[in-house]
């Protein structure tokens, strides 16, 4: 029996996608684009590090320590035959995998053997292989991830905010979890998170690049039959309930470090619903560039006086119980900066956006679109991520014209309240080293 | 000025890359670093950030950039500019020629008063500057790769950061960067890419058209050769309150850009720490769990190797024998077919790859120009092809290590008792 797939074309994109599910469930996206050298593959399934507890087929709630959607990524590289990232060498194709809050990827490009690259990535994703040694080993390397990370201002305090943000929801946990929680790991719950997680109806397959996408269809549907693939698990996932309000106001540490970094974040009162979610997203790109970006007046106040030396940082956050906007920046002054930003919201609240400046940024936004189609590899995170809930990343242009000037007010109404934000900062260790 | 025009119908948008040599000198290094910053201020007609910010949303969001850094010994000092291919937006607006218009003036027609560059707009990009030298000691991983290459290159102009040097900004007024401004229009050797789903002869015409500049050495600024450089022997460790310690080995080799065996120092570089198959991450990182982050880079243009590595403090000087351990391991022939083939496949898909992303291009063309050659990434794989494992055993044992910087934890003893101390930031 054949998939059949469908087309969907995107004409003033100038890009096409064909799409199908297979019989197991997986979601496959494949999206020609010819004059790459390279073809981009990646496989996404909806697990990430904001997992409490679940219960898989009735067999008990399980916790989960944190870290484990992290350690798992690691793990499943590790195969009885050797490492994948030495066989994916020698198909010259270039391997790498990324864990996020409710998202775990792995990917691969090639400019050569490419449907042996993708059989070898859809096996050892698929294959669950861990060996109490390799478990032991991993640990180590993965603490010094973590050290990596504490060393450096921006994820320390990033990890501050969400602290200062959130009681109980386990986005307050570091992705890679902590040197002690990963010691809890063996290879039971890795396998139990594998079996639940890691169904192919969980997951979605883009792949990027100069194929026939018909023929890889028919290539993906024959590797995927091949395969002993259960029925879809039954699995109940619980997380501990999470107050509307911020657990902390502000929380500030100290680094060896020369300058102090400062991170902002606003908790959403209520987190947007999977059907307004991309709207959302983009509303918060427009709301942030308006009131904070390159070309606002707070930007041009902030230089001039000499508190910043670049346009803050933003990131729009959420996932399944959770969504926050976090600005980020580097100020010798970080309560000067503050007020202003402050300043700058009670202002736009009262007095409205200016609509010269909300045309004119909403076709930066719809640049800023066509410049990520020229990534294959952002082009299929994006796809994947988006699909696996319900969303179509080339349908992105649509709802950028469809953006209101209302509706971007009145988002700013409802995120930025005074009582929803939470402060870290980052301050050098005394006395300042430089 | 050189203008080259990169043809490719793949990108949606169109990337315009202007690269100024200047020689890398005490004199000129904080000069050629504080003027990008200066430019993009704001033009004569748009003399602020507000202003000229919104002229290039206006353009569907271009992407304005202005920057320094360094390739070998010369300094550049890049304006880099990205517009959407108007084709793909309604009413297909022609916004490269806006973009080659807006360049000429970022470039030629900087805000001025009084005939300098505006003195409030001098001081603030003066404590900027200050502020992101400082700011090099809170990333780690670089600021050990930064103290590593300022002991080894102390006596050559390559220990001088593209970022400027704080020390230089005391009685730095505003008209000297003006007529070093000047300086560089008049003279310095530039070259201008252009990358995109365009029509080659119209636009490099617009160019030469637009870019109406004097005319000026083409090619590359002479630099010396830096094998000439005797080896030293330096090994210095420095103290800080961190989890997680950095070793890095700095070293010597014999091969620089576009010699014949450049393709075999690339694959030893790749083989050794470069990829996730390679020795480091199989030995260090998968073996011994030893470390997250390890590997080896090779700089073509001065002919160096930076070995680094972030591990716990007490592995500090373990960890720096089985670096050293991997290099002779591969002197004394440990190459596999496998791990070579392994390595060829790897280095031919990052050769490819570069074609896939605008900048990587532009500057993959830029480099081979700067080497007086054309770029030709296949030639170089079939010189590469033919690489056979005994080249990479010889040019490992005429790698060798000239500098090895350790940065400790505050309690660990030290294992290196003998190394010079180094107690203050930035002090080599």
């Amino acid at each position: 029996m054949s998939v059949q797939g469908t087309w969907t074309e995107y004409p003033l994109l100038g890009e096409r996608a064909f799409r199908a599910v297979l019989p197991d469930g997986l979601q496959v996206h494949l999206v020609p684009k010819q004059g790459f050298t390279k073809s981009h593959a990646i496989l996404t399934t909806a697990f990430g590090s904001v997992e409490a507890a679940f219960e898989l087929e009735g067999e008990g709630v399980r916790r989960v320590p944190p870290g484990v959607a992290h350690f798992l990524e690691h793990k499943l590289f590790e195969e009885p035959w050797g490492d994948a990232f030495s066989r994916f060498a020698e198909h010259g194709a270039q391997a790498n995998a990324f864990t996020g809050h409710s998202r775990t990827s792995y990917l691969f490009s090639t400019s050569d053997e490419l449907e042996a690259n993708l059989e070898l990535l859809l096996d050892f994703v698929q294959h669950p292989y861990f060996t109490e040694a390799g478990v032991a080993k991993e640990m180590g390397i993965i603490e010094q991830e973590i050290r990596m990370y504490d060393d450096m201002p921006q994820w320390l305090g990033y990890r501050h905010l969400l602290e200062s943000l959130y009681h109980a929801h386990p986005v307050r946990l570091d992705i890679a979890g902590t040197v002690e929680t990963i010691q809890e790991i063996d290879q039971e719950v890795l396998h139990a998170c594998h079996r639940a997680f890691y169904h192919p109806s969980n997951m979605a397959l883009a792949m990027v690049g100069d194929f026939d996408a018909e023929a890889m269809l028919a290539k993906v549907a024959e590797l995927q039959a091949k395969r002993q693939v259960p029925p879809i698990p039954q699995v109940q996932r619980s997380l501990p309930d999470e107050p509307s309000a911020v657990a902390c106001a502000r929380l500030e540490t100290h680094l060896a470090v020369a300058r102090t970094t400062l991170m902002v974040g606003w908790k959403e009162l209520v987190p947007p619903q999977p059907e307004e979610l991309l709207r959302r997203e983009l509303t918060m790109a427009l709301a942030v560039d308006l009131l904070f970006g390159r070309s606002s007046p707070l930007h041009q106040e902030l230089m001039d006086a000499g508190l910043i030396d670049e346009a803050l940082a933003y990131d729009y956050d959420n996932g399944p119980g959770f969504s926050h906007l976090t600005l980020a920046a580097e100020s010798d002054d970080p309560d000067l900066v503050l007020e202003r930003i402050e300043r700058t919201l009670a202002e736009v609240k009262r007095r409205g956006l200016d609509p010269v400046a909300f045309d004119r940024l909403r076709r930066k936004q719809l640049g800023d679109f066509l410049g990520e189609l020229n990534s294959p590899e952002n082009i299929g995170a994006q796809l994947t991520d988006l699909a696996l809930r319900g969303d179509d990343y080339f349908r992105v242009p649509e709802i950028i014209h469809a953006l209101t000037q209302e509706g971007v007010e009145e988002q700013i109404a409802r995120l930025f309240l005074p009582e929803q934000r939470a402060i870290s900062i980052v301050r050098p260790k005394s006395p300042a080293p430089v | 000025m050189g203008v080259h025009v990169l043809s490719t119908a793949q990108f949606k948008t169109n990337t315009l890359v202007l690269n100024i040599q200047a020689p890398l000198t005490e004199a000129r290094v904080t000069k050629t670093a504080l003027l990008p910053h200066l430019l993009v201020r704001g033009t004569e007609r748009t003399p602020t950030q507000t202003a000229l910010t919104a002229r290039m949303e206006e353009l569907y969001g271009a992407f304005l950039h202005a920057d320094t850094f360094k390739l070998g010994e010369r300094h550049i000092l890049q304006v880099r500019m990205e517009v959407p291919n108007g084709k793909y937006l309604p009413g297909r607006p022609q916004l490269l020629k806006e973009a080659i218009a807006f360049m000429w003036e970022v470039l030629t027609r900087p805000a001025l008063e009084g005939g300098t560059f505006r003195p409030r707009v001098v001081e603030l990009e003066k404590e900027a500057l200050r502020r992101r030298v400082e700011g090099l000691f809170d990333h780690k991983p670089l600021y050990a790769r930064i103290q590593t290459i300022s002991r080894m290159h102390r006596q050559e102009p390559f220990r001088l950061l593209a970022t400027g040097r704080i020390e230089d900004l005391v009685g730095l007024e505003p008209v000297n960067l003006t007529d070093y401004h000047a300086e560089l229009l008049a003279e310095a050797p530039m070259d201008l890419y252009v990358v995109g789903d365009v029509e080659g002869e119209a636009v490099a015409e617009e160019l030469r058209q637009v870019f109406s500049l004097p005319t000026r050495p083409k090619g590359a600024l002479q630099v010396r050769d830096p094998r000439q450089t005797p080896l030293g022997r330096h090994v210095v460790e420095e103290r800080q309150d961190v989890g997680q310690c950095q070793v890095v080995l700095g070293l010597r080799g014999p091969v620089l850009r576009g010699d014949p065996l450049h393709p075999a120092m690339e694959l030893l570089n790749g083989l050794l720490g470069g990829y996730a198959h390679s020795k480091f991450f199989t030995q260090i990182r998968e073996k011994e769990g030893m470390a997250y982050s390890v590997q080896s880079t090779y700089n073509p243009h001065m002919g160096t190797m930076i070995f680094q590595a972030g591990v716990d403090p007490v592995q500090v000087d373990v960890v720096a024998d089985l670096m050293r351990a991997q290099l002779q391991a591969v002197a004394e022939g440990a190459v596999s077919e496998e791990e070579l083939h392994q390595t060829k496949a790897m280095l031919a898909l990052s050769v490819r790859e570069t074609a896939d992303v605008a900048n990587s291009l532009a500057m993959a063309a830029f480099s081979a120009h700067l080497a007086g050659q054309s770029y030709d990434p296949e030639a170089f794989l079939t010189r590469m092809r033919a690489v056979g494992a005994e080249e990479l055993v010889a040019l490992a044992a005429e790698v060798q290590e000239d500098t090895c910087y350790l940065m400790r934890d505050l309690e660990t003893p030290s294992g290196t008792p003998n190394a010079i101390q180094i107690t203050s930031p930035f002090g080599a």
